[in-house]
């Protein structure tokens, strides 16, 4: 039997892990990044963020700010002094757009941000760079 | 070149015409495809806009009907007015005659988180059943809100959501809100309903 070509093998799938204490996030990103085009990997709170993505080592990490236990900002400060998630892109998804909000997210470490309410469009554009798509 | 030389003026002039008249139906063609080609990506860009109002919706809908508490259904209201209306302020009041108590609210303090009568914009909200909304999100609207959903239960209207503030990034108003107003305007208080009764049902 011949090997099948190159072109039919599967595509590799992208792990994306989202961490949002929002039932309602998760679902709305959920279905803007089609799960047969990536594996949503997520986590409710920062400090479960922190614990999955160095479990999963996911491609990308979606951050919202605002969570209880552990913020987003410290999770993005944990996560950067990690070797494994050093280099990991992390969009920050924030209702916060004010410029000292945003400052904050680039000073812990975050690579983007977005904000709420989430343009499906603008996440898939950002999500499609970062993993060179 | 060789197969060229035995050709004559004439020839060579009808051949010029046959090809210029070529080049024309050509030219036709090739608008006519991309004029369908524009339409088109018209009407996909459209589809895409309606399944992102369409998934929106839903989300939001899943989001209170999947509540089994009075205090999840009010948490997943909360998240529908954040994430997805962009709201930044807002009150969930439950109309007694003109009062209004609140039930739930989110960045609001003082007369506003406590039970008042209503006036302006929402007294008539109250009176009518229809939504109403400032013509931009980022306008000034002194002690009137921004917007104001009649939650409806049967024919009566049960509560409102009174949106006092939008977040600062939402700069237009687009027509998923008002889709999204209509479904909270239908589905809202019968949902948190629901919801009561499951959670009083044990």
């Amino acid at each position: 039997m011949t090997p099948p070509a190159e072109h039919d093998a599967p595509p590799v799938r992208r792990k994306i892990l989202l961490v949002d204490d929002s039932a309602t996030t998760h679902m709305w990103i959920g279905m803007i990044l089609n799960k047969s085009e990536y594996e949503m990997v997520s986590a409710r709170d920062g400090e479960e963020g922190v614990e999955r993505a160095l479990a999963e080592l996911p491609d990308l990490i979606l951050m919202d700010v605002v969570m209880p236990r552990m913020d987003g900002f410290e999770a993005c400060r944990r996560l950067r002094a990690h070797r494994a998630t050093r280099s990991t892109p992390i969009v920050m998804v924030t209702t916060r757009a004010e410029a000292k909000n945003v400052e904050a997210g680039f000073t812990s470490g975050c690579s983007d941000y977005i904000t709420k309410p989430i343009d499906g469009l603008e996440l898939l554009s950002k999500v499609r760079s970062f993993l060179g798509q | 070149m060789k197969h060229h030389s035995h050709a004559t003026p004439s020839g060579a002039a009808e051949r010029l015409d046959r090809c210029q008249a070529e080049l024309v139906t050509l030219r036709r063609r090739l608008e006519s495809a991309e004029t369908a080609n524009h339409h088109q990506a018209r009407e996909l860009a459209l589809l895409d806009e309606r399944v992102s109002v369409l998934t929106r919706l839903w989300v939001a809908a899943a989001a209170l009907y999947e509540a089994e508490t009075e205090a999840s259904a009010l948490r997943a209201l909360e998240e529908v007015m954040i994430n997805l209306a962009g709201t930044e302020d807002f009150g969930l009041y439950e109309a007694e005659g003109n009062m209004l108590a609140p039930v739930h609210t989110f960045g609001v303090s003082g007369g506003r988180a406590r039970r008042h009568a209503a006036a302006g914009v929402v007294a008539d909200v109250l009176a009518t059943g229809q939504s109403w909304r400032a013509a931009s999100p980022r306008e000034e609207t002194g002690d009137q809100p921004a917007a104001c959903i009649p939650l409806r239960l049967g024919k009566r209207v049960a509560a409102v959501i009174v949106v006092w503030r939008f977040l600062p990034q939402k700069l237009a108003f687009e027509p998923f809100d008002a889709e999204l107003f209509a479904l909270l305007a239908a589905r809202a208080a019968p949902a948190l309903r629901a919801a009561r009764l499951l959670e009083a049902a044990g």
